[in-house]
């Protein structure tokens, strides 16, 4: 039996909590349900010390749930979650929150009103016996990394939204956690702050090496500030890949779906060939030609045979309208814009509504017919989900 | 370093803390059943079956007289209500929907008011427009009937006016009705149709709720028929109850009260809960319209927009200025005719205000008041802490408590008489037991809202800034309840140091508080005195009103973080 | 009814009738006393060593407790008056509930109406201690078990000056022209009320008082209220207090006292000592005070009709006035259905 130590009181200097090697974060089998309604099931997960993760999934899907839960705020039902090796929740076992040394940055701020910003930024020490001026200081400090110099005295209360988060994140970094945990933290914000604040987090990470998890619901935002991200679909984890991965190999359409993937289409196979694929849409009517990556990439299909159920993807930037007839289809262009920079043609063909984009200027009229060849096109066999990569 | 046996505990609290938390809460239920419960059963219980209960009793409630008082509580409720539900829709519509001018400072002047106690109104208004009064000795104009159920009916409707404008003024605020309004407008329809087709029909549930709630306080009103409707022999329920306590009920009195204060009791609950279904149907008045001086009104007043403000202005006078002008008079008149040049008023009657029994008196209601107050307020800090995760217990103690601040102060007065009057009689432990069981309601209700519009997440961010649950509470939780506990002390010490109904029941020759010392002094035919008694109760209470709005708006703490209800003084 | 041309209120004091009274009275009293278990207290009462606070309830106004107060504290130096005045009716009242819940907190009870005080003795609530009266004549009805009368309250009516037709008459007070005009107390809250209303009742019944409920006459709570409305003319006319008109006169009030044609209404002021009284010698010194030549002077300027000594206040009643005579022991069995029917009628 192992001797039970208190807590450690002094500070601990940012960086000592990652251990040389191992997990950062582990959870093993954990699940979570309220109320009869199960929240997360059978999760798991590996976070390496020093990495940003991003949590993705459709609202409902468990992210803040699982955030919390490595927090300590909600408890397992089972499974076991270990922070840098040291079990803090299992059957028997819950270290709360205030044990775990780490740092939360909430969605709406929950800056305390009564306190001034300093103050803060400075109560995760405060509560570990630091002297007030040494952690005014501290907090300072923090502040001025934030951009925040000179906030000190003034009432949370007064800032903008923008500002509040970043007072939320220098107090998510005040105490020296082990981890960086943050729950959708851009969503408050406006649009025009976003961008500062992502950069802001990123830095802040990267300078520490410290370990951070942000759930949002937005894919570009996970893809942007993370080196790995978890796509999380009513509590289970369809993937954990980087977002290169997710892009290119998504483990099923709901992954290809939710990463932004536009012309996603389940479809049966009607015949197959060398790089080439003929399905029938799900109407049952349309039929379809499509190129698969080239022999001996991974987004080659071989084992797909008649009658199959897949799923198919056709990227927007690899489909080429030709001359109309001298496509693997025809189409019809719905409507043509130009839209960041590029242009984006819509193009039906049969059932249905294809997504294309051109380079230069748009120049398709509506109504037009255009001959459609899908190039490079990913099959996914199904709702399987391939394991982390 | 491995820190996965590092001050291990479990996170579900130890098996004595949930003890303690039961401990706590089966005290709770018995204050609250000893507070609230036990006198109202102990009343039910007199009526039913007590000594000169029972079969007497109702057999005296079915006498004449009473018939007659209850018949008279309710015609007068009745027509009281109807007018203050014309009056407070007209200036709703006038501060809301016109372009009246200074229409914000009207609002206000409306409201204000009902900062004044109810008997205080009524003596006002006898010196102002009574026989021998201000208006009759300077205009020879003279309201005979102001002493009677004219006088009644109209002070009634007076007193509940501004609380229909105030509820109808915000429904009328909503974005949703405005929204309505529009669409009529440009579809060409003239205002008046507007207003009977679209802004009267949606904003129903507010004003028949405020009109439910102007009937029960309306029949449950004590100051103003004692002052005015006991001198013309015009009995109401209330001004029985407390002749038949005090003077005329003999050995039999409290049954008999306690009779009647059940039957009041009855009537008034099934009232309340006529009035809670009204409002469960209503939805919420939603966001507030962005329409200020800018859109172009409903009811443009055009030509009449002088006119209309300088007879906003007359009411004001009239209703508010007089009286409390002639009050001021009075009380430095000498002798026993109005004196109006200054030179000749005397301060002798705040003397006698301000000395002896009456100083005595005063400093009963201070001590009292605030005894309560501090009770009420932290109380219910306490309370709403303890009940912040039990939702079903806490409504059923918000109900538990809500009910002796609904029913009628007789009816709790008698209720609390009958239940401690072997023991208490006569002290002032009895009164402060009335006034907590009445107010306890308000500390509980404004800490449970405080902590309902406290986010949980300010709590999660200071534990995992590491706090512990009891020091995230200390941290956190308490220094947003304060601003609650500060607007809670302060209006239970303002109901408390005016209140007149149950200290009118309840005070023994030692403990009279300040309001029944005006009473007292108004039953005795002591004029001047009755006027300066009335202005330093009405000075002490705006003078408190006052105090709390400072402090509360001069705080850092921004009260729409933490969610406070409190009645909108201004439009 | 033919009204009692008996004089009820003694003013002369033949010498030798007095020495006889004298002796007879002070064995009379001592025997009494000795039986009641207290010690003998001789009517001139010397500044006995009684200390403490005593409390009083008095149905007077505020100042001429005051003023009974000011003099009893400075015969008695040791003893606080706690003094709480207010209408027969309430202070009756509370007594009943005290005694209900034990501990009855009155010393002395200074009520006006005898009724009253015989019920307080058989609830036993008042002691049957008396003072000795030695060597004076007491009124006829103006001792009972327990209690001596001290003063006399007239009920006479309070006039506005100068009016056209003013009532000289009891009757003349449903006359329509003081509609809306007249003022009167409560009986249920004012003792002296209800014994002018028992005494008006007898004489004209009461369609006499529908009458005037029917000419809108104003039913305030105290006499004093009344005396206040005439004063400040709200009413023409009033039935109020000798000893109230007084006070308003000597406040310099614009009023006019009327003594009634047929009669002023005479309503015994009766005093006694509760029977749980904490601080009985002080009670007793208090009711022997106000029994005393200098108790009685003091009500005298106070403006009350004292009862003994001869002394008698400011505009004194003529000496030729009438006097109705209450019959006061047949109101007693009657007093509920009076009150009732007060209420009745007036509400």
């Amino acid at each position: 039996m192992a001797a039970v130590r208190a807590a450690p009181a002094a500070p601990e200097p940012a960086g000592q909590g990652v251990p040389s090697g191992g997990a950062a974060i582990e959870l093993a089998g954990v699940s979570l349900a309220y109320r009869d309604h199960t929240v997360l099931e059978g999760v798991d997960l590996e976070i390496r010390p020093g990495e940003i993760v991003a949590i993705v999934g459709p609202s409902g899907s468990g992210k803040s749930s699982l955030l919390r839960t490595i927090a300590g705020f909600l408890e397992p039902l089972d499974g076991v979650v270990r922070i840098n090796g040291g079990v803090v929740a299992a059957s028997g076992v819950n270290i709360p929150p205030e044990r775990r040394r780490i740092g939360f940055v909430f969605q709406h701020y929950a800056l305390w009103p009564h306190m001034t910003v300093r103050e803060n930024v400075a109560y995760p020490w405060k509560t570990r016996g630091v002297r007030t001026e040494e952690r005014a200081r501290r907090a300072e400090q923090l502040l001025a990394r934030m951009g925040l110099d000179g906030f000190g005295d003034r009432s949370p209360t007064t800032l903008s939204g923008g500002q509040q988060q970043r007072v939320a994140l220098a107090r998510g970094l005040a105490g020296d956690p082990r981890l960086l945990l943050l729950d959708e933290p851009l969503s408050s914000v406006d649009a025009a702050r976003r961008d500062e604040l992502q950069t802001l987090i990123i830095d802040a990470a990267r300078a520490q090496q410290l370990t951070t998890v942000v759930t949002t619901h937005d894919q570009r935002e996970a893809t942007t500030l993370a080196d790995r991200v978890v796509v999380l679909s009513a509590g289970r984890i369809a993937q954990f890949a980087t977002p290169v991965e997710l892009y290119q190999h998504p483990a099923n359409a709901f992954v290809a779906r939710f990463m932004g993937a536009l012309n996603v289409f389940e479809a049966t196979v009607v015949d197959r060939g060398n790089g080439w694929l003929r399905v029938t849409l799900r109407d049952g009517a349309t039929e379809v030609l499509a190129h698969a990556g080239a022999a001996g990439s991974e987004a080659h299909d071989e084992t797909s045979v008649a009658g199959d159920r897949v799923v198919l993807v056709a990227r927007p930037e690899s489909i080429r309208l030709v001359a109309a007839g001298a496509g693997d289809q025809d189409g019809t262009v719905v409507r043509s814009a130009l839209v960041d920079g590029r242009s984006e043609v819509r193009v039906e063909v049969g059932s249905a509504l294809l997504h294309v984009f051109e380079t230069g200027l748009p120049q398709r009229e509506t109504g037009e017919r255009a001959g459609v060849v899908l190039e490079h096109c990913l099959v996914l066999r199904g709702e399987g989900a391939r394991t982390s990569g | 370093m491995s820190d996965s046996l590092a001050g291990l505990s479990a996170e579900r609290p130890a098996l004595g803390e949930r003890q303690l938390h039961r401990l706590k809460l089966g005290l709770l239920a018995v204050a609250a059943l000893i507070l609230v419960g036990y006198p109202l059963a102990d009343l039910l219980r007199s009526a039913l079956s007590g000594p000169g209960g029972g079969i007497g009793a109702w057999r005296a409630i079915a006498a004449r007289p009473v018939v007659t008082a209850l018949t008279h509580t309710v015609v007068v409720s009745a027509l009281a209500t109807m007018l203050a539900g014309a009056l407070g829709v007209t200036m709703a519509l006038l501060v809301a929907r016109s372009d009246l001018p200074l229409r914000r400072w009207f609002g206000g002047a409306w409201v204000a008011p009902l900062i004044v106690p109810a008997y205080v109104t009524g003596v006002a208004w006898l010196d102002a427009y009574s026989r021998a009064g201000l208006s009759d000795d300077l205009a020879h104009v003279a309201v005979n009937w102001l002493s009677g159920p004219g006088g009644v009916v109209l002070l009634l409707a007076l007193q509940g006016a501004p609380l229909i404008y105030l509820l109808v003024f915000a429904a009328l605020r909503s974005a949703r009705i405005g929204a309505f309004e529009e669409a009529a407008r440009s579809a060409g329809r003239s205002p008046i149709g507007i207003l009977l087709d679209i802004t009267l029909p949606l904003a129903k549930s507010a004003i028949a709720g405020g009109m439910l709630l102007v009937f029960v306080s309306s029949a449950a009103d004590f100051g103003i028929p004692a002052v005015l409707a006991i001198p013309a022999g015009f009995t109401t329920v209330t001004t029985v109850i407390y002749s038949d306590l005090s003077f005329a009920g003999g050995a039999n009195a409290i049954s008999s009260a306690g009779a009647l204060s059940a039957l009041l009791g009855v009537v008034a609950i099934a009232l309340l809960i006529a009035t809670s279904r009204a409002n469960r149907g209503r939805a919420g008045a939603g966001p507030t319209s962005g329409h200020g001086a800018t859109s172009r009104p409903l009811l443009a007043l055009g030509r009449f927009r002088l006119v209309a403000a300088a007879g906003c202005a007359a009411f004001v006078v009239v209703t508010t200025a007089i009286p409390l002008g002639a009050l001021f008079i009075t009380s430095v008149s000498p002798g026993f005719r109005l004196v109006f040049a200054p030179v000749r008023w005397v301060g002798s009657s705040y003397a006698s205000a301000l000395s002896g029994q009456n100083l005595a008196a005063l400093g009963r209601s201070a001590l009292l008041a605030g005894s309560a107050a501090v009770i009420v307020a932290l109380g219910g800090a306490f309370v709403a802490l303890l009940l912040r995760r039990e939702s079903r217990l806490a409504s059923a103690a918000a109900l538990l408590l809500s009910l002796p601040f609904a029913l009628p102060g007789s009816v709790v007065a008698i209720a609390v008489l009958i239940a401690w009057q072997r023991w208490l009689y006569g002290s002032l432990l009895i009164i402060l037991l009335a006034y907590v069981a009445r107010f306890a309601v308000i500390g509980v209700r404004t800490s449970t809202a405080t902590l309902g519009a406290l986010s949980e997440d300010l709590v999660e961010a200071a534990r995992v800034s590491g706090a512990s649950q009891w020091r995230a509470t200390r941290d956190v939780v308490m220094p947003a309840l304060w601003p609650g506990i500060v607007t809670s002390f302060a209006i239970t010490f303002l109901f408390a140091v005016h209140e007149l109904t149950m200290s009118s029941l309840l005070y023994g020759p030692a403990t009279k508080t300040f309001a029944v010392a005006v009473l007292d002094a108004e039953q005795a035919g002591e004029v001047a005195l009755t006027a300066a008694l009335a202005i330093v109760v009405t000075a002490i209470t705006v003078i408190v009103a006052g105090a709390a709005l400072a402090v509360r708006s001069s705080r850092r703490l921004v009260v729409a973080d933490v969610g406070i209800e409190m009645p909108a003084w201004q439009p | 009814m033919k009204s009692s041309r008996r004089s009820a209120h003694p003013r002369i004091l033949n010498g030798r009738h007095a020495a006889v009274a004298a002796a007879a009275g002070l064995v009379a009293v001592t025997a009494l006393v000795q039986a009641a278990g207290a010690s003998p207290v001789a009517p001139e009462a010397k500044r006995a060593p009684v200390s403490g606070s005593v409390t009083v309830y008095a149905a007077l106004t505020a100042q001429g407790g005051q003023g009974f107060t000011s003099a009893f504290e400075s015969a008695y130096p040791g003893v606080t008056v706690n003094m709480v005045t207010g209408g027969t009716g309430a202070l009756a009242t509370q007594l009943a509930a005290q005694q209900q819940s034990g501990h009855v907190r009155a010393d002395v009870v200074l009520f006006a109406d005898p009724t009253d005080m015989d019920s307080l003795v058989s609830e036993g609530i008042l002691s049957t201690w008396k003072p000795s009266l030695a060597g004076r004549a007491i009124p006829a009805g103006y001792t009972g078990k327990g209690w001596v009368g001290a003063f006399t309250f007239e009920m006479m009516m309070l006039e506005h000056p100068g009016m056209a037709n003013p009532p000289l008459e009891w009757p003349a007070l449903t006359s329509s022209a003081l509609q809306g005009q007249l003022a009167i107390g409560s009986a249920s809250y004012s003792g002296t009320t209800f014994g002018w209303a028992t005494e008006l009742h007898t004489l004209f019944g009461w369609k006499y008082f529908q009458s005037l409920k029917a000419g809108g006459v104003r039913v305030e709570q105290s006499t004093t209220t009344v005396g206040t409305d005439v004063a400040s003319g709200k009413d023409l006319v009033g039935v109020t207090l000798d000893s109230v008109a007084r006070s308003i006169i000597a406040q310099g009030g614009n009023v006019q006292m009327v003594w009634p044609n047929d009669g002023a209404v005479p309503i015994p002021a009766t005093v006694g000592i509760t029977k749980d009284s904490g601080n009985t010698a002080a009670a007793k010194a208090f009711v022997t005070w106000l029994l005393s030549r200098s108790g009685q002077v003091e009500a005298a300027k106070l403006g009350y009709d004292a009862a003994y000594f001869g002394a008698t206040p400011a505009h004194p009643m003529p000496k030729h006035e009438k006097q109705l005579n209450i019959n006061w022991s047949r109101i007693t069995a009657d007093k509920t259905s009076i009150l009732d029917s007060f209420a009745g009628i007036f509400g």
